[in-house]
């Protein structure tokens, strides 16, 4: 930055002043600043510190190897007609205000918030912790899928005592009782 | 009980709080964006329910739809609630721990906002917290989730754990020599913002900085923390270098400039809240280089200071300059002159 009186040399002089709440900032050079007979201690001593930064970001960046950032995007086109029969948003609401209005928005209206999600955050899933609630629901619907499984084959065996227990179990959980996991 | 700002933190030279905030909504339920005032008021009782449940916690619930303006003001201008909240036109509010460490803001975006903030860096307790608080929210509430998405926000780019961890930093040296730049710029190549707390740009009122991740889906809850806080390292480390040399090549500057903005502090009658915010600034750049600085002090100043907070102390505080006239004696007293 060159100095602001003389234009000429660099300034390497910086005053700061708040009186009464106003801020006011000069940066001078020293033969400028001595003219105007401001005291040493206004020398900023930070100027020429900036080539630290560039260790300094060198550095930092070693840390994240390979890591950019995801940046949000615009959102995707719209189909019309449908409304969310939770909160009763349409996805022109959805496009408008760039919210769900509820949680069932996201499968109502996948075809909108999909692919929106994906320029948002990339190709990705959930990785993080699972909620006990939704936790439970996830090993039943595991569970349900397995002794289908096991139902077929029992069957195919024609192993029917088998079969008949894996039937009342299937039943009993489907009907809202809790998985043995 | 003390409050979760006067305790002392670690690395408190350069880290003044850390914060840890969970966006989550209740399975079929409209988010606030859509609901009634009928269903924003059933949810904050389901919310008082929820905790009462869980039992050993205590919560105070603040009702900010029935609240005037001042008392809003100044539960934002202390970080224990959002600008939105405090400004929304539902039934909302917040149910506030007692040391106002932990808060749960219903109805604001999302129907709950968990947050925990503490003082000094503390990110792994603060989640810690915030994912007890979690689970036992939502044992009784059930949480909306689902397996590709997470936590279902009413806005996208919080899907996921709907989480948001972050740092408030003060960097006066980083500042003042240009290089918050390049932290700014550092920060946003690894998905992470860097802003002003006070004011816009890379000259914040104060050096005060929050530091937080953007978006939460596809990492887990100890990927967003651990980066956040390798990041915060590194940057502790450039402060405090900063700040080492400038103590080692012109001590006479630095003494002169924490000593006189003190000075000032101690004995200013009229006093706003930005001259007020940059003194204390100035003080505090001499952490851990400039013996007898007591950061709790001023950390605890920068949550009181506020013009909400000040015109809940003092009747003469209803004008800007009465105002400055109570700021100036909290500042005094609290400093000791
Ligand atoms: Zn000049
Ligand atoms: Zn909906």
């Amino acid at each position: 930055m060159l100095c602001e009186k003389c234009g000429k040399r660099e300034a390497n002089v910086y005053m700061k002043n708040v009186i009464n709440g106003e801020t006011t900032e000069r940066h001078l050079c020293s033969e400028c600043a001595n003219e105007e007979g401001i005291l040493k201690t206004a020398v900023n001593p930070f100027y020429g510190m900036s080539s630290f930064f560039d260790d300094f970001n060198q550095a930092f960046q070693g840390f994240f190897p390979g890591l950019t950032a995801p940046t949000a995007g615009t959102r995707g086109s719209l189909a019309a007609g449908t409304t969310c029969p939770v909160c009763g948003a349409s996805a022109q609401d959805i496009a408008r205000t760039g919210r769900a209005g509820c949680a069932d928005c996201y499968s109502v209206f996948d075809y909108v918030l999909d692919p929106a999600i994906k320029r948002i955050h990339g190709d990705v899933s959930h990785t993080g912790s699972i909620p006990g609630s939704a936790g439970a629901e996830l090993s039943k619907k595991r569970r349900l899928s397995e002794l289908k499984h096991e139902l077929k084959a029992a069957i195919k065996k024609e192993a029917f005592e088998d079969a008949a227990r894996l039937r009342d179990e299937i039943r009993s959980l489907e009907n809202g009782g809790a998985s043995n996991e | 009980m003390s409050k979760w700002f006067e305790k002392k933190g670690t690395d408190d030279d350069v880290v003044v709080s850390s914060r840890v905030r969970l966006a989550r909504n209740v399975k079929g339920v409209p988010f606030p964006g859509r609901m009634d005032e009928k269903q924003a008021s059933g949810m904050l009782d389901r919310v008082q329910e929820a905790l009462k449940a869980s039992g050993t916690l205590r919560f105070t619930r603040y009702d900010f739809h029935k609240m005037d303006a001042a008392h809003r003001g100044a539960m934002t201008e202390r970080h224990l609630v959002s600008r939105e909240l405090a400004n929304g036109s539902l039934p909302r509010g917040v149910f506030l721990s007692e040391d106002e460490g932990a808060s749960i803001m219903v109805n604001e975006e999302d129907h709950l906002r968990i947050q925990v903030i503490g003082a000094g860096m503390c990110l792994a307790s603060c989640l810690e917290d915030a994912k007890r608080l979690d689970t036992l929210l939502d044992e009784s509430l059930g949480f909306a989730f689902d397996e590709k998405h997470g936590y279902l926000t009413a806005c996208p780019t919080n899907l996921g754990c709907g989480l948001r961890v972050s740092v408030m930093l003060h960097l006066p040296a980083m500042t003042e020599s240009g290089g918050i730049r390049e932290v700014m710029n550092a920060a946003a190549k690894v998905g992470l913002t860097v802003r002003g707390m006070y004011g816009e740009g890379t000259r914040a009122t104060g050096a005060l900085y929050q530091i937080s991740n953007a978006l939460s889906l596809g990492y887990t809850e100890r990927e967003i923390l651990e980066r956040l806080e390798t990041a915060v390292h590194s940057i502790m480390e450039g402060e405090r270098a900063l700040r080492k040399r400038l103590a080692k090549e012109n001590r006479a500057y630095l003494e002169n400039r924490v000593y006189r903005a003190l000075a000032l502090l101690r004995s200013a009658r009229m006093i706003s809240s930005e001259e007020a915010l940059s003194l204390l600034s100035d003080v505090r750049l001499g952490a851990g280089v400039v013996d007898g600085i007591d950061t709790g002090v001023i950390d605890r100043l920068l949550w009181e200071i506020g013009p909400c907070n000040v015109s809940l102390q003092d009747k003469k505080a209803s004008s800007a300059e009465g105002r400055d006239v109570v700021r100036a004696e909290i500042v005094r007293s609290a400093l000791g002159a």
